[in-house]
């Protein structure tokens, strides 16, 4: 399993793929990107199989990423781990198409649950 | 719904030991007087207007950057340390922005240092909640400009 992390923070990255890791993802590997418009460029480089991606970032933000592969015809599997926590965004996210949305803080067990049923199709 | 500094004090609590695993102490000091501090500050806008502020020593935040990338202190760069407080603060605003109602936008963090006083300290109105962090003060504060806090 290859995973993006698109995250404008670095030490978000690296806490994100440590999580991964504790979540017990099975063969991962992982990439990463600072902003939309460079994930862009690793999705096409790296096709990997899943991204996770932060919601506000410079230059194009995680939603507006999403919708832009979505237009693109590109299904990939997609979804937030961001520190929007409201209703509404994650309504936005829904509706653009991501399969799951993890709220920051976050613990291994709440990355298992959301990313598990996902990863299962 | 509007916050008040049991709530921050909460998200502060679940950022910080909950993600983090650092350990915080209540603490009664609500300045930060460090000839050496940075200062994170991250805005709310829309429905809520505020800036929430994550300001702590220099030394604190090396570590807590140490702990965020898993690395010795004396391998982090400056952006590294910056960008571990930075994300502090973007947390704990996205999460007291998801409590309180209303359609608001978060900006990105800002990190910069502070030399003696801290900003805000005459002006100031709003939550403040201060825990011992590594032995030193972190501070956090909400300064509002609605009515989104409890007084």
């Amino acid at each position: 399993m290859k995973v993006l992390v698109v995250d404008d923070s670095k030490a978000m990255r690296m806490i994100v793929i440590r999580t991964l890791k504790q979540a017990g993802i099975s063969n991962l590997t992982t990439v990463e990107a600072n902003n939309g418009v460079e994930a862009l460029t690793v999705i096409a480089d790296h096709k990997p199989n899943a991204v996770l991606c932060d919601w506000n970032m410079p230059e194009m933000k995680g939603i507006d990423l999403l919708k832009k592969l979505r237009a693109d015809g590109n299904e990939i599997l997609f979804g937030f781990v961001t520190s929007e926590s409201s209703p509404e965004v994650r309504k936005e996210a829904e509706d653009a198409g991501a399969a799951f949305f993890i709220v920051k803080p976050f613990t291994p067990n709440a990355f298992e649950a959301a990313l598990t049923p996902v990863l299962a199709h | 719904m509007t916050i008040d500094e049991q709530t921050l004090q909460q998200v502060v609590t679940d950022v910080c030991s909950g993600m983090l695993g650092l350990e915080l102490e209540p603490s009664e000091q609500f300045t930060c007087d460090d000839v050496d501090a940075l200062s994170a500050v991250i805005r709310i806008s829309g429905g809520w207007e505020s800036l929430v502020q994550v300001l702590t020593p220099r030394r604190t935040a090396v570590s807590i950057a140490a702990n965020m990338f898993a690395m010795s202190e004396d391998e982090l760069s400056e952006a590294e340390i910056r960008d571990a407080v930075g994300e502090i603060v973007n947390m704990v605003g996205g999460n007291l922005k998801g409590i309180v109602e209303g359609e608001s936008s978060l900006s990105l963090p800002c990190v910069g240092e502070v030399s003696g006083s801290a900003p805000f300290d005459h002006s100031f109105s709003g939550l403040c909640v201060s825990n011992r962090c590594q032995g030193d003060p972190l501070i956090v504060r909400v300064h509002d400009r609605s009515a989104s806090i409890a007084p």
